[in-house]
């Protein structure tokens, strides 16, 4: 008997000593962790694209943030099917946002989501080995290219908002807003060193960032901090630094203007609506579950509209004023290609009306039966011109009329952009007529409302505030300086930390 | 040896001087309270040791008694009879009933790795029996323990066919998941769903740390031992159990129908200064009619085989059970087939019994979205406005003109749902136990729990408003694979002398849990007709690019365990117990895989001190209990001690519209956590058991506290970290409370009564929170706002917001309200929007802005208390039982109305609007820009006490006499009506009162489904 309970216990040790650390060590065949991923070059790619789709990704519920940004402005009113159709959009359009508006939330923490992927990547990527090191230094360099770009999205919605260039640990809750100045100053180190390690072009791998891109958002960026806040030059940058970096961007001759602005838009059904010598920098869509597809787009298009050979359907929001129809001359290439007219294109009874309806609507990005119709459709494609050279070449009249130093004359780069819209005859350049050509030229681009906050309160309260009748009436809101107000839930998650969120001002 | 000769020569003696003086015979039948046969019933003579035991037919026959003895029958878990011989009519058939009692103190229960008499458990231990179980009608096999037994709060959240209940023991101390461990013939099993509850014999509830902390690592939530159904030896028996149901909705939301629609809107339209919009009323429709399903059906059918001999017993059975959704019965709905077979054999001359328990489910089940204030029917049905017809002029459904955001027509919403879960699960274990010497026993037993879950899923083209529609048709399917097992080997040894008796149980366990998935999708249903029926991915678009597929390995989690346990006891009247078990898990970094789990436990019976004997008539049985013990919980998914690289979407290169190519992204995507460590959790009971007038009256009495250290919390973090919320420890949480069981059982001739009631009280304090803000965030509702947080002092998720004070009546008030200084010297009211009929929030810390610093604690979703009580009486075969449930002393936040959707349906109650000073002191007027915030702004306004007490079930039953069916060959036959959610009292106006609680996002209403008000017919049949 003796010898049976002796088994057991041998039967129970051997148990016990079968390695209870091997069995509790578990092999990690599909899980991808941070000790096992920043190892190769493929892992430093996925890293990167984990940046770049945040780029993509930069949106308020649906929509992407120059949706919101032209609702803002005066291009565009909400439309929709009725009064009570995106009451929360048409808090942008009237200058009455809430804190509470679930859009602020998404865009804040969507933000910082690919804040997050580029900082972590641009921690762990300089100890992977390369076969070739140039290719690291361009991922780390567009990595910084994608922080900056965030960051003067954010710092131009917000203001006041959280500056953060390394991962971030649980230890470190007490982050609390910088001051706006060292975002700038942040974005423009960035940008610099982005420049250094960019290339030049990037033929087969279009989507991916030139220095050239770097060097237009930062002088696009220059703009803005030195109108809007009234200072003679940017935390890092010069009148004269950014004038030269501008210039190179038009002398070294990678880029110019298609001939026909039309073609610009997949509407045309050109080749040139993607990627051109015109695209800077344009963020890529897909229809067919490629990547990320976009969201404004349904937005745009006609409401109930049976789907032409052209046109899809979509919700019929970003109504035109004929006021705004108006601006654009009968001669001007530019009209036409920009805004639909609606009862003409399709017919009065073509389509159902909008809330706010003028007839006009966006044709730049709008429903297309070519891609809606095909069975793999999962959403729109239109890319985002984030910078088109048209802008380089207004920027650099700008700058150049402000006193910065560049290869041609301002009006030069002024006649190129109105040439190409059709003009042959042009007044002198002045910073007005630059500002009236750029509306023009990037309408409904998301550039208007920041073009008009750079000018100062006074032209954005002009401008945007109109004695129009219901619905059309806007009242700009001095007290914000058209700074948006930041999320309920984000003031309130960060209530209980050492530097809480503060609220901006006039919310 | 010399007293044990003399004891036998005294025995002889007895019997001979007895025989002198006797004559009588006694011979009947022992059967139990539904008149199945009980072997091994001993039968006792009073005051000799004359005895008998019944055969396997319950048959039994005495001789040599006097017509002036005591006959006692006593059967373990039964209650004894006593019997005077001369006051039985027909000596030759005394035919006993044993009633089956969770009073007897002779009952065996369950405990961790082995069973002890109830007598001389020293930790908290409730064992709910096959009788509790069958005197209600249950549908899962958690409602059985639904206010049975103190300290145990069982809710159901959703009452949608299929979904689960919420059972927490001693509040919840744990963030993670705050479900017991349910342990069932031995197995862990992920959950209990699979099981059919006419199969239960018994269950167990552990609920202080002595009794679970055997169970180590996953014993903090308490422990839950289910014993399914054994063969027993004798003839076999079949039975069939069934019942037939019809559920229609307990309760209705009191929503504005068309005119108090338009009437309440072109007011508030007036009221901010806007042109009254003439409403286009083409309906007055009643959405939740439209979309519940009247008697909706349910039904349970099952049968049973139960015999075998003391050497081979076996008990089988199949069931279904089905039930149709209160909503969409087409998309929620639930059936079950279940088949057992449990064996075990005794041979080698008795030393080696083996067993197998097998146990096969198929579910199907398909379901809506519920407490989604985003998608649904059901939020549709509760926001959407009733001027929208069902159906157009033109036969489509409806679309509103003036309600929009994702709430669509509920019913058009429903057509176009199909998604389906088919489950197969089948639990097998298998055991082998030795006895090496009488006393040394050791068992090895394997089990498995294996789980094919395959989900489906179609949507069809549709368009139900310019938000809500789907241009082409997709289909997608998954098939997973869950497999775990486990392997167990005790010794057990048991050792008397004289008055000493000592148990000890050494043993260790591994377990592994794995799981394999394969995901699909297809679009474009290229055949015809197209539909449900053909929702196949092989009948979508063949295109690489629209068909996908992922598949993968689930993370093994494994957890070693080495357990022990010694009780001690001296003569029945002190008890000792002490256990260890350490439990490695791979879910823990290098440096924290082990957790080590100590408890120690006492017990004195003062009724067995020779002080008490004068007593005996008043209290037969006084027990003290003290129990310190130590559990754990590793509810957390695996390498979370590092970031987990997943999906972080993809990007295109090269041009989308031609050769583009899809890059895939990866990010972490949450941030690390690498010093994450074992959640512990120390509980200390005290407790008292106490038997009155022969145990006709019980009392049980616990005090416990039970602190929860390094709480695992998903930890809400700002938007600004650009994270998911990552595990960490956390938090320390305690609860703390008392528990009271009162029982009562009595009979008057032919008519027994009783009553069973049970309240526990349970205090809820976070006492440690781990970060310098002493802060967490909780649940947050889109437009509200963060509603819920933790922090030190309060209890674990707590409502956070606004305290109100009624309204401002007049401008007086509005001029009188708080103000402060701005920056450029200006003096700012507080509410700078307010007016008449708009709610005045109370600045709390009186610096005239109201911000966030002014949010307090506006109600706790906690119960203070819970309470049961069962009362039942039976009467020559008819039987009524009325079992009631309550809680009380805790708040809802009601946030089912989407303050964003445009102008949504509202409440009834909003009729009762500020129209003029003094009109209303609570409901504001009419608005819908809302600048005063009086909606968005989360405040006590939303948060509603919700004390109920609910009549869940009420059960009439006949038995037909036993002497009847015999001639039948029937052996038992009871029909019975029964009402389940008869009636519920309570003041909160949400659909559903009954709410989980217990973890830091609890108890925010954002429209659930409603519960069922059943009645049913049914019969238990055996022969």
């Amino acid at each position: 008997m003796k010898r049976h309970i002796l088994h057991i216990i041998m039967a129970l040790l051997v148990l016990g000593a079968t390695s209870c650390d091997d069995f509790l060590e578990v092999d990690n065949h599909t899980a991808t962790t941070e000790d096992n991923f920043y190892q190769t070059e493929e892992d430093a790619y996925a890293a990167l694209y984990a940046a770049y789709n945040a780029t993509t990704d930069d949106k308020g519920g649906t929509n992407e943030f120059e949706f919101f940004l032209n609702m803002c402005s005066d291009d565009m009113f909400t439309g929709g099917g009725s009064s009570s159709d995106g009451t929360d959009i048409r808090r942008f359009e009237k200058h009455k946002m809430l804190a509470t508006d679930w859009q602020h939330d998404q865009f804040w923490w969507r933000g910082y989501v690919g804040i997050y992927r580029a900082n972590v990547a641009l921690e762990k990527i300089p100890q992977i080995t390369f076969a070739d090191e140039n290719e690291k230094a361009r991922i780390l360099a567009e990595l910084k290219f994608i922080r900056a770009y965030i960051y003067s999205n954010l710092v131009r919605m917000y203001e006041n908002i959280p500056l953060i260039t390394e991962p971030i640990t649980l230890a470190d809750a007490a982050v609390g807003q910088a001051n706006p100045d060292d975002v700038y100053e942040q974005i423009a180190t960035d940008f610099l060193a982005a420049i250094e390690g960019l290339p030049e072009t990037v033929e087969g791998e279009e989507g991916r960032v030139t220095k050239y891109a770097a060097q237009a958002l930062l002088a696009r960026m220059y703009l803005f901090y030195t109108g809007f806040y009234g200072q003679a030059e940017m935390p890092g940058v010069t009148l004269s630094s950014i004038s030269s970096l501008l210039d190179n961007v038009i002398e070294d001759n990678h880029y110019g203007l298609v001939d026909n602005f039309a073609n610009l838009w997949l509407v045309s059904g050109s080749v040139e609506a993607y990627y051109s010598k015109e695209h800077v920098y344009q963020i890529p869509y897909s229809y067919n579950g490629k990547g990320t597809s976009r969201g404004d787009v349904q937005f745009y298009g006609l409401r109930d509209l049976s789907n032409t050979s052209t046109y899809a359907a979509g919700w019929g929001f970003g109504t035109i004023h004929p006021n705004v129809y108006a601006i654009f001359d009968a001669n001007d290439e530019r009209r036409n290609a920009t805004i639909l007219d609606a009862n003409d294109e399709v017919g009065e009874n073509g389509y159902s009306n909008s809330y706010q309806h003028t007839g006009y609507y966006f044709k730049k990005f709008t429903p297309l039966s070519e891609f809606v119709d095909d069975a793999a459709f999962s959403g729109h494609p239109d890319g985002r011109p984030v910078v088109r050279y048209a802008d380089v070449l207004l920027m650099a009249a700008e700058l150049s009329l402000n006193g910065g130093s560049f290869s041609r004359e301002a009006q030069s780069y002024y006649e190129e952009v109105r040439v190409r819209a059709g003009f042959s005859t042009h007044p002198p350049v002045s910073l007005d007529r630059v500002y009236e050509e750029r509306r023009k030229e990037f309408f409904g681009e998301g550039l208007r409302y920041w073009d008009l906050l750079r000018r100062g309160l006074d032209v954005a309260d002009a401008t945007i505030t109109n004695n129009y009748e219901s619905p059309f009436d806007v009242t700009f809101d001095r007290e914000t300086r058209g700074v948006w107000p930041i999320a309920d839930v984000q003031i309130q998650l960060s209530s209980s930390s050492a530097k809480p969120l503060k609220q901006n001002q006039g919310y | 040896m010399k007293k044990l000769k003399l004891f036998f020569v005294a025995l002889l003696l007895c019997n001979v001087t007895g025989l002198l003086a006797q004559t009588l015979s006694v011979a009947g039948k022992v059967t139990d309270d539904i008149g199945s046969a009980i072997p091994g019933v001993n039968i006792t003579v009073k005051g000799t040791t004359n005895g008998v035991i019944t055969d396997v037919d319950g048959n039994y026959s005495i001789e040599n008694i006097a017509s002036s003895d005591i006959l006692v029958f006593s059967f373990i878990g039964m209650e004894t009879q006593e019997v005077l011989v001369s006051n039985v009519s027909n000596l030759g058939a005394l035919n006993i009933v044993l009633e089956s009692g969770n009073i007897s103190l002779d009952e065996v229960v369950a405990v961790g790795y082995g069973t002890r008499k109830k007598s001389s458990l020293t930790a908290a231990i409730s064992s709910v029996g096959k009788a509790d179980i069958e005197k209600t009608q249950n549908l899962r096999v958690e409602q059985a323990l639904q206010g049975r037994t103190a300290g145990v709060t069982v809710t159901s959240s959703s009452a949608q066919p299929g979904a689960g209940m919420s059972v927490r023991i001693r509040g919840a101390g744990t963030n993670g998941n705050s479900d017991p461990l349910y342990i069932v013939d031995g197995l862990p099993v992920g959950g209990i769903d699979y099981l059919n509850p006419s199969d239960i014999e018994s269950m167990e509830i552990l609920k202080d740390a002595a009794s679970s902390s055997i169970y180590g690592a996953r014993g903090a939530n308490g422990v839950v031992l289910i014993t399914t159904k054994k063969g027993s030896a004798g003839n076999f028996t079949v039975s069939y159990d069934g019942y037939h149901s019809f559920q229609n909705p307990e309760r209705k939301l009191a929503l504005l129908d068309a005119d108090q629609y338009t009437m309440f809107y072109n007011e508030a339209e007036l009221n901010d200064g806007v042109r009254p919009t003439d409403f286009n009323s083409r309906a007055n429709t009643d959405w939740q009619d439209e979309i519940y399903n009247k008697n909706a059906p349910m039904m349970n059918h099952s049968i049973a085989l139960n015999g075998g001999t003391e050497r081979a017993k076996i008990a089988t059975g199949i069931s279904y059970f089905g039930q149709e959704g209160l909503v969409a019965p087409d998309n929620s709905n639930y059936g079950r087939i279940t088949a057992r077979v449990n064996a075990e054999t005794k041979s080698h001359n008795d030393k080696l019994r083996t067993g197998t328990s097998l146990y096969y489910s198929n579910i199907e089940s398909s379901g809506i979205d519920v407490n989604n204030i985003y998608g649904g029917p059901l939020a549709s049905a509760y926001n959407l406005d009733p001027l929208t017809p069902v159906r157009d002029e033109n036969g489509e459904y409806g679309v509103s003109e003036y309600v929009a955001q994702g709430i669509t027509n509920p019913v058009g919403k429903m057509e176009y749902l199909h998604s389906q879960t088919r489950t197969d699960k089948f639990v097998g274990n298998m055991f082998l136990e030795y006895s090496i010497l009488d006393n040394l026993k050791f068992k090895s037993s394997y089990g498995i729990d294996l789980a094919y879950v395959t989900w489906e899923n179609y949507n069809p083209v549709y368009k139900l408003s310019p938000s809500d529609y789907n241009l082409v048709d997709d289909v997608q399917k998954s098939m997973n694979r869950y497999f775990n097992y486990n392997w167990e080997n005790v010794v057990t040894y048991d050792l008397d002398i004289a008055k000493h008796s000592v148990n000890v149980v050494a043993g260790s366990t591994i377990l592994e849990e794995s799981s394999h998935s394969l995901w699909g999708s297809g679009v474009d249903i290229t055949k015809t007709p197209k539909g449900k029926d053909y929702a196949y991915i092989d009948n979508t678009l063949s295109d690489k690019e629209t068909r996908n597929a992922s598949g993968g390995k689930g993370i093994p989690n494994r957890l070693v365990s080495f357990f022990s346990r010694a009780t001690y006891d001296f003569d029945e009247k002190y008890f000792f117990s002490a256990t260890f078990r350490a439990d490695g898990s791979s879910r823990f970094g290098p440096d924290n895989k082990f957790g080590y789990f100590p408890s120690f436990s006492g017990g004195w019976v003062l009724t067995n001190e020779e002080f008490a004997s004068s007593l005996k008539s008043f209290t037969n049985f006084i027990k003290l209990r003290a129990s310190w013990g130590r559990n754990g919980s590793n509810h957390i998914g695996n390498f979370v001690y590092v970031s987990n690289i997943s999906d972080a979407g993809s990007y295109v290169m090269g041009n989308p519209i031609t050769n583009g190519t899809s890059m895939q992204g990866l990010a972490p995507n949450t941030i690390p956590t690498p010093d994450i460590r074992w959640e512990t959790s120390e509980q200390t009971d005290i407790g008292l058991d106490a038997h009155f007038w022969d145990s006709k009256f019980t009392f049980t009495f616990d005090y416990y506290n039970k602190l929860t250290k390094d709480l695992l919390l998903a930890v809400k973090i700002p938007g600004h970290y650009g994270s998911n919320s990552p595990i960490d420890n956390a938090a320390e949480v305690r609860n703390r409370g008392y528990e009271f069981e009162f029982g009562y059982n009595d009979k008057a001739g032919e008519f027994s009564w009783g009553a069973n009631a049970n309240i526990s009280f349970n205090d809820n304090e976070v006492t440690y929170i781990g970060n310098d803000e002493k802060v967490l965030a909780g649940a947050t509702v889109q437009t509200y706002g963060l509603v819920t947080r933790a922090e030190e002092g309060e209890p674990l998720g707590y409502f956070w917001g606004y305290e109100t004070d009624g309204l401002f009546q007049n401008q007086t008030d509005i001029d009188n309200m708080p103000v402060s200084v701005n920056e450029n010297g200006d003096i700012v009211k507080m509410l700078p929007d307010a007016q008449p009929g708009d709610v005045r929030f109370i600045d709390q810390n009186g610096d005239g802005i109201l911000d966030d610093n002014d949010k307090i604690n506006i109600g706790n979703s906690n119960p203070v208390y819970f309470y049961g009580l069962t009362l039942f009486a039976d009467w020559k075969g008819f039987d009524v039982s009325v079992f009631m449930q309550g809680a009380g002393g805790h708040q809802i936040a009601n946030l089912s109305r989407r303050l964003d959707a445009g102008l949504t349906n509202l409440p009834e109650t909003m009729l009762n609007r500020w129209t003029g000073e003094n009109t209303s002191n609570s409901e504001p007027r009419a608005t819908i820009e809302d600048p005063n915030k009086n909606y968005s702004r989360f405040s006590d306004r939303y948060v509603i006490d919700g004390d109920y007490l609910r009549i869940k079930n009420l059960q009439l039953g006949y038995t037909f006499n036993s002497k009847v069916l015999s001639k039948m060959k029937i052996e038992h036959l009871k029909l019975y009506v029964a009402a389940q959610n008869l009636y519920t009292f309570t003041n909160y106006p949400g659909v559903d009162v009954e709410f989980g609680s217990g973890t830091i996002n609890s108890g925010v209403d954002t429209g659930t489904y409603p519960q069922a008000r059943t009645f049913t017919v049914g019969m238990n049949l055996r022969f």
